[in-house]
């Protein structure tokens, strides 16, 4: 037996594990070969309603890890309320005949701060209302999806679209339920309509706004986020997130192969989910270096994005829109929070 | 490292062996890893750098002190109460080199990022003590990566050179230093970069930036991980699995300069080359990455399932060689060896799928693949561990292992 064979009996070996190993993920669903026309709109204001899900990082992490660490049930955590606040956005839409259009993204976590925050951008007016009708949940991780109880008291009618991916607990918390250990309740059982979006299925909302489910595993046992996309006349697309988890490129990625004019990539706004606790890795440096291939046009990031990557992405060269210092007037302020206007955080605007 | 087989193999008593042993396995991961069990160490960092420190532990104890001293040659047979204390052994210095060695001495008298409570102290950006433990977690991972490569490369390459006829401690102590003298230098230059970068701003004047970022399409370690554990999965493979072919065409018997450099320079090619195919195949299935994606886009996680595939190859190696007797003993070496690569890709291929479908379940990890807070390694590395020690402390009870 010679060198030759063996290497080839080797090179077998693992190429049969790779085949047999990949199998257990599921492939890639390439619509390359159709590329969907998601239309256009005039444009799209973002509002900064709250995107400081917590106030203080080290609290946050402490809870986390003495609760059983980044796998933990997020519902068998202790967290301290104190610190707890949430995640929220305001999503104004001009369609191109004119008509506009209000979506609210997340509802938060903590209901008192949500609250407040509602009651300071007149939130809870537009919901009573009924010029908010449409909620976009992105994911159910506690910090968007916890303070229902805010959004549902105004209007418990409110149709909700939804990751398909949740546990028990979302829906006990979502129809009216408690827990103790967690610090979470809702009061108001929803009514409306839950429409639950799967990773198979583009869900059009409007023409030039839709929402693509990514199935991805994501902390504290959470799985699954909707990503909204937003295809603005002369510009391009732009991506509108929670958190990001499955990575700005990929989504970018995923519209330059799926959508009509998809490579056209003008921006993103919210959470991209990198430095969250404002620590590095070799990897980020990668993020920068993808992000400048695609050429984006604005980059409005906050929440799990991190300063830190933010401003390096600044630093970079990359086209971070610049925040205000409007979130000083609020209650309450993040302990990471700098004096350089690298994030649009709270009450901050941008449009695309 | 590697079991001979047993003479008369009982299939039925090594499976049923293997199972008791898993479920064994499985209660001391609810014990101590399972983030829905007791201590919920695996953070993921914290409690895979503990696993690989095990595993660089019971390698140190089997492979290069021969069980010394609690044996005095390499086929006296270990008793049950020896084999106790071996384990015992085996746990304390693995808590000793974690927390006294690197969090309590090098890290606060040396090098800081290998103790947390040295890194929270420097007061740099995000250095609170959960991001800082994770740090030094991950140095500790990859240093012992390195000492596991090494050392097991050693024993095969090498085998018994230039020791051949001395006794276990003067084997054992001057393998002890050959492997932590390479395994020092393998971390400096394919690791050490990457958690200099953990943090901002990086330590320029004591780590240089990624340096394999432009060919790995990433500055993540990863990508060294990926070919290292292939190389280790290897030369395991090619010692049990394949009678120490193709090695054995260069190498004598008890070892040799010439045989050594071309068995470790081989088996880092062969295992340079299973991590480009496996990457291949993931390449084709779930489409090409490109800088900066995450999950399953991202290059480093290509590299890290690699090493995770590869991983799952060495225990499957383990689980045939120690409980199945290596499956076949006679007819001719060719038909022996595709045999066994067979039944080992088929059973790595079971334990993956066991991984992430019953994973959830059983071991409380988060359903889907490419979850940046896991790593199936943790997992197969504790496993690992535990074969070894039942297999050299233990004779691989109730079976009839010999030494």
């Amino acid at each position: 037996m010679d060198r030759r064979e063996f290497l080839k009996i080797a090179g077998m070996g693992g190429a049969a594990l790779a085949a047999g190993g990949v199998t257990i993920g599921s492939p890639k669903q390439s619509l390359a070969a159709k590329k969907e026309d998601i239309g256009e709109i005039k444009s799209l204001k973002v509002t900064v309603l709250s995107e400081t899900s917590w106030f203080n990082n080290d609290i946050f992490k402490k809870d986390m890890m003495d609760g059983g660490g980044t796998m933990a049930n997020q519902y068998d955590i202790a967290w301290n309320k104190d610190n707890s606040g949430g995640y929220s956005a305001l999503l104004e839409i001009e369609q191109l005949d004119g008509t506009k259009k209000k979506i609210l993204m997340d509802s938060g976590w903590n209901n008192s701060w949500m609250d407040y925050v509602y009651k300071m951008h007149g939130i809870d007016q537009m919901l009573k209302k009924k010029e908010i009708d449409t909620m976009v949940l992105t994911h159910w991780h506690l910090d968007h999806f916890w303070g229902i109880e805010s959004t549902l008291k105004h209007n418990p009618n409110i149709t909700i679209y939804a990751p398909n991916t949740h546990y028990p607990e979302d829906m006990k918390l979502l129809q009216g339920g408690k827990f103790e250990k967690a610090g979470c309740s809702n009061s108001v059982p929803h009514k409306g309509k839950l429409m639950e979006c799967d990773a198979k299925n583009i869900v059009k909302l409007m023409p030039g706004v839709v929402i693509k489910n990514f199935d991805v595993p994501i902390i504290l046992r959470v799985r699954g986020e909707n990503v909204m996309y937003f295809h603005v006349k002369d510009k391009g697309i732009v991506t509108v997130t929670g958190c990001c988890h499955p990575g700005v490129l990929s989504l970018y990625s995923f519209a330059r192969n799926n959508f009509a004019k998809g490579e056209e990539v003008y921006g993103s706004y919210g959470g991209l989910h990198i430095t969250l606790f404002e620590t590095w890795d070799p990897k980020f440096d990668d993020i920068i270096k993808g992000l400048k291939a695609f050429k984006p046009e604005k980059l409005a990031c906050n929440h799990c994005t991190g300063w830190l990557f933010a401003e390096k992405a600044a630093a970079a060269g990359l086209p971070i829109v610049q925040g205000t210092d409007k979130f000083r007037s609020y209650k309450k302020v993040s302990t990471v929070a700098k004096n350089n206007h690298v994030f649009l955080t709270n009450g901050d605007t941008v449009v695309f | 490292m590697v079991a001979q087989p047993s003479i008369k193999t009982n299939y039925l008593l090594g499976i049923a062996t293997f199972i008791g042993l898993s479920v064994l396995n499985i209660a001391a991961w609810f014990l101590f890893f399972n983030p829905k069990g007791i201590m919920r160490l695996y953070t993921p960092m914290y409690g895979f750098s503990m696993v690989v420190i095990l595993l660089a532990m019971v390698i140190t104890v089997t492979d290069l002190f021969d069980c010394w001293p609690l044996r005095r040659k390499s086929d006296e047979r270990i008793s049950p109460l020896q084999g106790i204390l071996l384990t015992g052994i085996t746990l304390l210095l693995t808590w000793a080199v974690m927390f006294g060695l690197f969090h309590n001495l090098i890290g606060k008298y040396g090098i800081t990022y290998f103790s947390p409570s040295a890194i929270v102290a420097t007061g740099e950006t995000g250095t609170e003590i959960f991001n800082a433990r994770e740090n030094s977690s991950t140095a500790l991972v990859y240093l012992f990566a390195a000492y596991i490569w090494i050392a097991v490369a050693w024993k095969t390459s090498f085998k018994g050179w230039p020791w051949n006829g001395e006794s276990l401690p003067t084997v054992g102590f001057s393998r002890l230093m050959t492997t932590s003298l390479f395994s020092l230098l393998a971390y400096a230059v394919l690791f050490h970069p990457h958690v200099g970068y953990l943090f901002s701003p990086p330590p320029k004047l004591a780590a240089v930036a990624p340096w394999w970022e432009s060919l790995a399409d990433t500055g993540s370690a990863y990508y060294h991980l990926g070919w290292v554990v292939c190389t280790v999965a290897i030369l395991i493979m090619s010692e049990s699995l394949w009678e120490g072919y193709p090695w054995r065409i260069l190498s004598r018997e008890e070892g040799s300069l010439f045989g050594g450099l071309f068995t470790f320079f081989g088996s880092v090619v062969t295992g340079f080359v299973m991590m480009l195919v496996m990457k291949k195949g993931m390449d084709l299935y779930w489409g090409a990455p490109f800088v900066g994606g995450q999950y399953l886009d991202a290059p480093y996680f290509r590299f890290l399932h690699a090493a995770e595939m590869a991983g799952f190859l060495i225990l499957a190696t383990f689980v045939i060689s120690v409980y199945l007797g290596n499956l076949l003993n006679g007819s001719n070496l060719m038909v022996r060896i595709l045999i066994r690569t067979f039944a080992v890709v088929t059973l790595a291929t079971l334990l993956m799928w066991f991984y992430y479908a019953a994973g959830p379940l059983v071991l409380g990890t988060v359903p889907g693949i490419a979850q940046a807070e896991d790593t199936s390694l943790c997992w197969s590395f504790f496993m690992i561990s535990f074969v070894l020690i039942h297999r050299h402390f233990f004779n691989a009870a109730p079976m009839k292992v010999q030494p």
